[in-house]
């Protein structure tokens, strides 16, 4: 992580001044408020619930990758925070520690922080919708879910998680390194399947027999992990 | 540039300095590039100042007898295209009086435009014209003629009515509404919305059902309306709760916020109620840096107030809490004077003088009206009579969320003082006096878990509290009675707030949340803060299910029925179903709404009814 730092920044930079311009009727884009650099008391107002937090230091220099789930860079998404909606914010999620976590500008300097997980409602990066499931009573496992597919009774979560995993063996190779551990979840009717193979989603969809019978004479590959989950989104495309 | 740290080794103290002075870079270079930001931002007041709200208030009688609770509904649209509008979420209410004095002042939550709310009339009113006043934040920055207005009739029957011997009523009506639309019936909104009523004339305790459709096709057209059904006596009555007439008077746009002497410098309250205030300091060249607000309780909130001018700051608490104090406190001085501003209007709606006169018949209608509440009172519990409190889910998570560490004392032997408690349980809190003076310092937790060192504790004294409010007099904290405190949180990160960071923090909650009757010290400035209502749910009895349980009950209600906040689109309609009381007579109902799209609806239909022959 300490050489990914500049780089770090410096996506950070090339990003803060240029991410307002989605422009849309809401008050957001009338501020055109995209930075943390609270200009105005206005600015400053508006991000206060997300703009304070527990230090976000999460540094793995003797493991290779790292903890984010897509890249290790910053990008500008959606946050709704406590029944808030926060656009172009600068988030990442951490999908090794569960952490969801924003940059701001303290004294001139950068600092990143976590986002509180009991007041995140969701968020959207990079065109993923994620999810944060807090109630314990919820069908779901409480945490962090990409919402990959949401129809009336069909809805999709792919669970994103990165792991430790083994060594290289090979000399001045790291000795481990972060791997991609992802598993797809299909509501159907109210009904949690957890499916990890062809035969998983046919039983999910047991009780709609055309779309079985599609799955079934279909060519689709359900083997890898992202195999699963595009091929879970042309299913639901029949639907 | 950072000190070495005595605590860490030599590699470490080189990857802390690096570290630092990559950050002090990156402040910066992040200076030179958020220029065009800066530029930009520039622009934005130009847009926001367009933004010109407007609201509607619809409550569901024009008239009220005091002791009666009077309900409404807000509808707070964008001007410029009718839609109902998110930017502001709360808005202010008053009852004014004919001598321009508030009577009555709350605030509600505003949620995509939409909020309602009540008032219990005082039976202190004296019989007279008022006018119900409501308004955002970001309104009052524009002319007080962009305020919504509407006559609201209050007698008070305990004392004796003004009787006109001419044999004619003078209610006199004030007009507030400026609008040019005129009342017109279901043909207007025929393609918006369809009303059917089971039957025009019921006998006492029957079953009205009104279904609600729209015929209008578009899946996404959502149509927003409040329904209420109250006695109709035409002397009574005024055309003002009709959205339609609502419209905006052409000429207002011309006037602003300070041709009525005011500075219009109200921010739009999108997260919650802003709290303006001023703080005098007379040993501070800039007070107002490093002043703190904390709410305190379960769900504490803390925050750096923003510097408006001066010595003037600003604050933006969330909504979903209610906090009856406001706990103002600073990490570089003492000796704050605040004052915290009202923040309703002060402008007077400069009502003309009215006086109200009843002619014979009014006044019986009014008696029996009056009659038909003691019985109420009489018979029934308050809540039937006044609502009961909508299930609401409070926040709960104090603003630093899950603490690294919670200590329940009751797990553990209680000591007799909090002294022995830190030293005996809490490993990860160190207490001691460095530089002269005691304090209370955290284990620190990265430093802990990525380097070799263990046992490290921050060099920099943590943010301490009780109940979530900060208190830095740590011989204070330490002669609280530790049987008050119930648990101790502890975070054992930095933890960053507005321009401060505070190396992790120690929370003592007490039992309730609520400190237990401990003073606090003089240091923290207690300012008393009034929360947003919780809106009541309206009561109205099912005679079907329950007819022969309330048979010898009299239901002698006015208000048949309220019902805000309904919501039909093209594929789901509303069937509202109530029974109609003991009281014989003529009814209006009236439907307002707003669809999505900023269409405005608006329909009445009066029923009639009829003694029951039923034994």
């Amino acid at each position: 992580m300490r050489k990914s730092l500049p780089i770090q920044i410096f996506a950070i930079l090339l990003l803060l001044p240029f991410c307002g311009n989605g422009q849309n009727n809401s008050f957001q884009a009338l501020l055109k408020d995209n930075s943390y650099n609270h200009t105005t008391p206005l600015q400053s107002l508006h991000f206060q619930q997300i703009t304070q937090g527990k230090e976000y230091r999460h540094f793995y220099p003797n493991i290779k990758g790292h903890q984010y789930w897509n890249k290790s860079i910053y990008e500008s998404g959606t946050l709704t925070f406590e029944g808030v909606t926060y656009r172009e914010v600068l988030l990442n999620f951490d999908s090794y520690n569960n952490l969801v976590t924003t940059t701001v500008v303290q004294n001139g300097l950068s600092k990143n922080i976590i986002l509180d997980n009991l007041k995140i409602d969701g968020f959207r990066i990079n065109d993923h919708n994620f999810v944060n499931i807090r109630d314990s009573t919820n069908i779901l496992t409480p945490g962090i879910y990409i919402l990959a597919f949401e129809g009336p009774s069909v809805q999709l979560f792919v669970n994103t998680q990165k792991k430790v995993v083994g060594n290289t063996g090979r000399p001045g190779e790291p000795l481990k390194k972060f791997a991609v551990e992802e598993s797809n979840i299909l509501l159907v009717d109210g009904k949690m399947h957890i499916v990890k193979n062809k035969k998983d989603v046919i039983e999910a969809f047991s009780e709609r027999p055309q779309l079985a019978a599609f799955i079934r004479s279909s060519k689709l590959r359900f083997k890898k992990n992202n195999e699963m989950t595009s091929s879970l989104l042309v299913i639901l495309g029949e639907l | 540039m950072a000190e070495p740290r005595k605590n860490l080794t030599t590699g470490q103290n080189e990857q802390l300095m690096k570290t630092h002075h990559q950050y002090k870079i990156s402040g910066f270079l992040l200076a030179v590039w958020m220029l065009p930001a800066f530029l930009l931002a520039q622009n934005h007041p130009d847009g926001l100042q367009q933004y010109q709200e407007k609201v509607f208030v619809h409550t569901d009688k024009p008239y009220y007898l005091t002791g009666e609770t009077l309900w409404f509904q807000a509808y707070c649209t964008n001007l410029s295209n009718g839609q109902l509008t998110e930017l502001s979420s709360v808005l202010y209410v008053e009852l004014i009086n004919s001598n321009n004095q508030p009577v009555m002042q709350l605030k509600t939550s505003l949620k995509s435009g939409i909020g309602n709310g009540q008032m219990l009339l005082s039976s202190q009113l004296s019989t007279g014209s008022y006018v119900l006043r409501a308004y955002t934040a970001w309104m009052r920055n524009s002319h007080q003629k962009f305020f919504y207005r509407q006559e609201i009739t209050v007698i008070n029957p305990l004392n004796a009515l003004p009787a006109n011997t001419n044999g004619e009523d003078t209610v006199v009506k004030l007009e507030l509404s400026s609008g040019t639309e005129t009342l017109n019936n279901e043909s207007n909104f025929k393609n918006t919305l369809k009303v059917i009523i089971n039957k025009e004339i019921y006998t006492t305790r029957e079953a009205v059902m009104i279904d609600l459709v729209t015929s209008d096709n578009q899946p996404d057209q959502v149509l927003t309306l409040s329904v209420s059904v109250y006695p109709y006596y035409q002397q009574l009555e005024n055309n003002s709760n009709n959205i339609l007439l609502t419209t905006e008077d052409p000429e207002s746009r011309e006037l602003s916020a300070e041709q009525e002497g005011e500075k219009s410098h109200y921010f739009p309250e999108t997260i919650g109620p802003i709290i303006y205030g001023k703080i005098e300091n007379r040993e501070h060249s800039d007070p107002k840096n490093h002043l703190f607000v904390s709410t305190g309780g379960k769900a504490s909130r803390t925050y750096e107030v923003v510097g408006t001018d001066s010595n003037n700051f600003a604050v933006e608490l969330p909504l979903g809490i209610d906090y009856e104090y406001l706990y103002f406190w600073s990490t570089k001085y003492t000796g704050t004077d605040i004052t915290l501003q009202d923040p309703f209007d002060k402008r007077p709606p400069q009502l003309p003088a009215t006086s109200l006169q009843f002619d014979s018949s009014t006044i019986e209608f009014i008696e029996g009206q009056s009659v038909n509440m003691q019985l109420s009172n009489l018979y029934h519990e308050y809540t039937k009579i006044h609502g009961h409190q909508q299930l609401k889910t409070n926040k709960e998570t104090p603003f630093y969320g899950q603490p690294e560490f919670q200590y329940y004392l009751d797990d553990y032997t209680r000591f007799p003082s909090l002294k022995e408690v830190f030293v005996e349980y809490i490993r990860y809190v160190s207490h001691r006096k460095k530089g002269g003076s005691s304090n209370f310092y955290v284990w620190d937790d990265y430093t802990n878990s990525q380097s070799l060192a263990n046992n490290v504790f921050f060099d920099q004294p943590a943010l301490v509290m009780l109940d979530g409010i900060p208190v830095h007099d740590q011989q204070w904290i330490m002669n609280i009675d530790p049987l008050l405190i119930e648990s101790i949180d502890v975070v054992t990160k930095k933890y960053f707030i507005g321009n401060e960071v505070f190396s992790g923090v120690v929370n003592l909650k007490t039992y309730h949340h609520d400190l237990a009757g401990v003073e606090l010290p003089l240091s923290i400035e207690k300012k008393p803060y009034k929360s947003l209502q919780n809106p009541m749910e309206f009561y109205y009895p099912n005679h079907g299910e329950n007819a022969s349980e309330n048979r010898r009950i009299p239901d002698r209600r006015n208000t048949l029925y309220w019902n805000p906040g309904i919501e039909i689109t093209s594929e789901k309609s509303e069937q509202l179903q109530f029974y109609t009381g003991d009281t014989t007579g003529e009814y209006l109902i009236v439907i307002n709404g707003i669809t999505s799209q900023g269409t405005l609806v608006h329909l009445t239909k009066k029923i009639r009814v009829i003694k029951s022959n039923a034994p």
